[in-house]
């Protein structure tokens, strides 16, 4: 018994280091598991934290995604825009005929704006302008709507989609998505455009919406430009017919001018031929009174005389001009142009007018080279130099100066008289080569007022140039050129 | 298929013109006989004239036209153009159907008489769904009809689009469901994808499978998913709907399916593309375009290794639209990569079809690319 209960003992001790040792065991696996889930948990706290980050990330990413489709869809719009303009316009830009516009609006147009077919009608007559694939039955009952219902349209700039036009159309058409705009020319509907059928499976985009109403406005400043341009053409025909008229009377009045000017130089050349005999007749009698071939004359009648003498001579020389004159511009007086030297012409009329350039205390210089050798008529010429140093002489008061210059220029030569004289107005040096003109300050002054005209037709016969300087009170610069003759 | 047994051509010219070229020069290669005709033709073009055209120089056995918004010609992106692709292989065999318009049972019976003819295993089903087909409609059709089908390939366009979508189907222009059956050819296919999961992955925690509506994502309405990610910038992304852009990427039996959504309704619902389950996984998808330069020839090796044969692409205007002028880069850098020995033709369009190669389920997608090797 005793033993029994001692193994009783020993085996509860075993049981209860074996449970304890169980207990331990479940404790420190209790703990580990606890551990591990700890670690789980906070592992999948990470997880669901980086998660939550990438998930936000997404976020971002989908976000900015969109947002460059958009940019990216709008920037191809654009540019399948400014293609499709570009075209429209590259094809029209000349054209300046209605016709011939509606013509370049045809199916490759259409297609680039996405549809299938189109058609242009005249707003007024309803007579198609354009017509890209619509069959003809269709075309009749567009027509027929728009016949009755055309102010629907006015001032819109597209047909709306709730409006009962746009429903009608659709019906007509049988087609959901068509376009209609009018096309306008200076505020009136001048045609409608109208569009059907996508080619793609989309529904309208709003850059195919852009793009056909860019259209209809360019249509419209075409259409403008070309009624600009009727209108100018318009206007330059008949400013061409005003000048074309305006110009056959010039021509008939330039034909009566010159008609009444060779009536004239002719009048003056035998009026002055007439005068002239009877003139050297009393010129003659008057030289030989006055010279006392016929006896002592009374001093008071013998002054009277001279004067006569004096004025007949006046007369003369007038007659001897006015005939030049004529000669010169009915050409009678032949220009015998010859090679001469002008040096040598000048040199000499300086010297043939010496005494009375002395006689009047005026000084005489020169400017000039040794030779140069021009073609002129010199007896004319001569005339020419006379006539112009003569002036000077006599505008130019005592102690004045009297310059003669030639210079040489490319292939001309320039002449000039220059004086210290009276001078002319501003207002009188364009008309110092007029007959019988007589400037204010030389109107008291002897002279015919046909020397200067003299010149000029000599000068113009030789086809060149004469022209002057001056100013008033201070002096005056005749120049006039002549041709080098370059084969000496 | 070797090569000599098929031929492409493209015209780009306006018209008659147009059909009168591709003819032309599918005429040089094949001067006598042309059995199968596939066209594919722009918007720009009249079936009718092309039908009148091709009947009256080529004379093919078989002809199927698609109009596409877009084409692809070997490595170009064409805006306006025709393509000609014929086949000319004895040992092909081609059954076709077409209807109009209709709803599961008329697709349905549909269905069941064009594949009377080929046997389930060995023929390839490509479909053509103009918008007046509901695709859901078509797949509850194919699946009642067909159960799994392994070989199904095709696009359409939803009904959300009104422009039309002609099909030429021997000597009849439609618009609606035309199906072209082969047999007699081995066909392989890859998808070119490129979108990555981003953000936290949501559950569709309510959603209703047959009519395509997701009505709501981790126990709230299913739109608050594009608003979360989007913020203040919701209402553009809206407007300018977005939507193809941001599709929901869906784990279903392992492997990840693109879901775009169409529209939102006002309870916040999504309508979408192609069914979705409640309880299942998804993630909202990013386009990546470090695909086409990093993982487009890895993508496409299951076909070069083939080494030669007809390319048809179904592409979708999605992608067109996310990648820009990227798209013209993937077509280039896909004829580089397969080379000369492949000739390649294409057509776009709002969503494509394909089966699924694992458990012969059918699936739309949009956002992606279908590459099938026709030899």
């Amino acid at each position: 018994m005793s033993l029994f209960i001692e193994n009783l003992g020993i085996t509860n001790t075993v049981i209860i280091v074996i449970t304890i040792f169980f207990l331990i065991t479940l404790i420190s696996l209790l703990f580990q598991k606890t551990q591990s889930i700890s670690l789980l948990k906070r592992e999948l706290f990470h997880l669901n934290t980086t998660i939550h980050d990438l998930d936000q990330q997404a976020k971002l990413i989908i976000k900015s995604d969109m947002e460059l489709q958009l940019y990216q869809q709008k920037i191809e719009d654009e540019l399948n825009k400014l293609s499709l303009i570009k075209n429209i316009i590259t094809t029209s830009i000349n054209i300046l005929d209605k016709e011939k516009l509606f013509h370049q609006i045809n199916e490759k147009v259409i297609n680039d704006i996405g549809f299938k077919k189109g058609l242009i009608l005249n707003f007024e007559t309803l007579d198609p302008l354009a017509n890209i694939n619509l069959e003809p039955h269709k075309i009749q009952s567009l027509k027929n709507i728009l016949k009755y219902k055309k102010n629907f349209i006015k001032g819109q700039q597209f047909l709306s989609s709730d409006s009962e036009l746009y429903k009608e159309f659709v019906n007509v058409l049988q087609c959901k998505n068509i376009l209609v705009a009018p096309i306008e020319v200076r505020d009136l509907t001048y045609a409608i455009f109208i569009i059907s059928d996508l080619l793609l499976p989309l529904e309208i985009k709003k850059s195919e919406q852009k793009s056909f109403l860019i259209i209809c406005m360019y249509l419209s400043r075409c259409l403008d430009n070309i009624d600009l341009f009727e209108e100018l053409e318009i206007g330059k025909t008949k400013a061409e017919k005003k000048v074309k008229e305006k110009t056959h009377e010039l021509l008939k009045s330039l034909q009566k001018i010159e008609t009444i000017s060779k009536l004239k130089t002719d009048f003056i050349s035998s009026v002055s031929h007439e005068l002239r005999t009877p003139l050297t007749s009393v010129k003659g009698f008057s030289s030989l009174l006055v010279m006392g071939k016929f006896g002592e004359l009374n001093p008071e009648v013998k002054k009277r005389l001279e004067k006569i003498d004096l004025n007949v001579n006046k007369l003369v020389d007038m007659v001897n001009m006015l005939l030049d004159i004529a000669r010169i511009e009915s050409g009678k007086t032949e220009v015998k142009i010859a090679s001469s030297d002008i040096v040598k012409l000048i040199l000499d009329v300086g010297d043939f007018l010496s005494p009375q350039i002395q006689n009047k205390k005026i000084e005489l210089s020169t400017i000039l080279p040794e030779k140069v050798l021009v073609l002129m008529d010199k007896n004319l010429i001569e005339r020419v130099l006379i006539n112009l140093i003569n002036n000077s002489l006599k505008f130019t008061p005592e102690n004045g100066k009297i310059m003669l210059k030639c210079e040489e220029l490319l292939d001309k030569v320039i002449v000039s008289v220059t004086d210290t004289g009276v001078g002319i107005a501003q207002d009188d040096i364009e008309k110092v080569f007029a007959e019988f003109y007589r400037t204010a300050t030389t109107a008291g002054m002897p002279g015919t007022g046909l020397g200067l005209s003299l010149v000029k037709r000599i000068i113009d016969n030789h086809k060149e140039k004469i022209w002057v300087i001056s100013e008033l009170g201070k002096g005056t610069i005749f120049n006039f050129t002549l041709k080098i003759d370059k084969n000496e | 298929m070797i090569k000599e047994q098929f031929a492409i051509a493209l015209s780009e010219r306006d018209k008659e013109a147009a059909i009168k070229e591709v003819s032309l020069k599918i005429k040089l290669i094949f001067p006598t006989r042309i059995d199968n005709l596939i066209i594919l033709f722009t918007p720009h073009y009249h079936p009718k004239n092309i039908l009148q055209s091709i009947n009256l120089t080529l004379r093919p056995k078989e002809i199927l036209g698609i109009e596409s918004p877009f084409l692809i010609f070997e490595n170009r992106l064409i805006q306006k153009g025709i393509i000609c692709c014929c086949i000319n292989n004895k040992n092909m065999k081609t059954y076709t159907s077409f209807i109009e318009t209709g709803g599961l049972e008329k697709i349905e019976s549909s269905i069941r008489a064009s594949i009377k003819g080929p046997k389930k295993k060995d023929s390839f089903n490509f479909s053509f769904l103009s918008h007046q087909i509901n695709p859901a409609d078509y797949i509850n059709a194919m699946r009642l009809s067909l159960g799994n089908f392994f070989n199904l390939f095709g696009s359409g366009y939803t009904n959300k689009y009104l422009s039309s979508n002609r099909q030429i189907l021997s000597n009849n222009i439609h618009q609606g469901l035309t199906t072209f059956a082969v047999e007699g050819i081995e066909m392989s296919s890859v998808k070119l994808n490129g979108y990555l999961p981003i953000g936290k992955p949501f559950t569709i925690t309510k959603a209703i499978p047959d009519k395509n509506v997701i009505i709501e994502i981790n126990n709230k309405p299913a739109i608050n998913i594009y608003k979360k990610y989007l913020g203040e910038k919701f209402d553009l992304f809206v407007k300018n709907n977005l939507f193809s852009f941001y599709p929901l990427g869906i784990k279903e039996y392992g492997i990840r399916r693109l879901l775009n959504i169409i529209h939102f309704l006002e309870d916040g619902s999504l309508t979408c593309l192609g069914k979705v389950n409640e309880n299942t996984h998804g993630n909202i998808m990013l386009f990546d375009s470090s695909f086409i330069i990093n993982d487009l020839e890895k993508a496409l090796a299951p076909i070069k290794n083939k080494n030669n044969g007809l390319v048809l692409i179904m592409n979708s205007l999605a992608r067109k639209n996310i990648l820009k002028d990227l798209a013209i880069e993937e077509i280039e850098l896909i004829k580089k990569i397969l080379g000369d020995n492949f000739n390649i033709i294409g057509l776009f369009s709002d969503y494509l079809i394909y089966s699924d190669s694992q458990e012969g389920r059918i699936n739309l997608e949009s956002g992606t690319s279908l590459i099938t090797l026709w030899q």
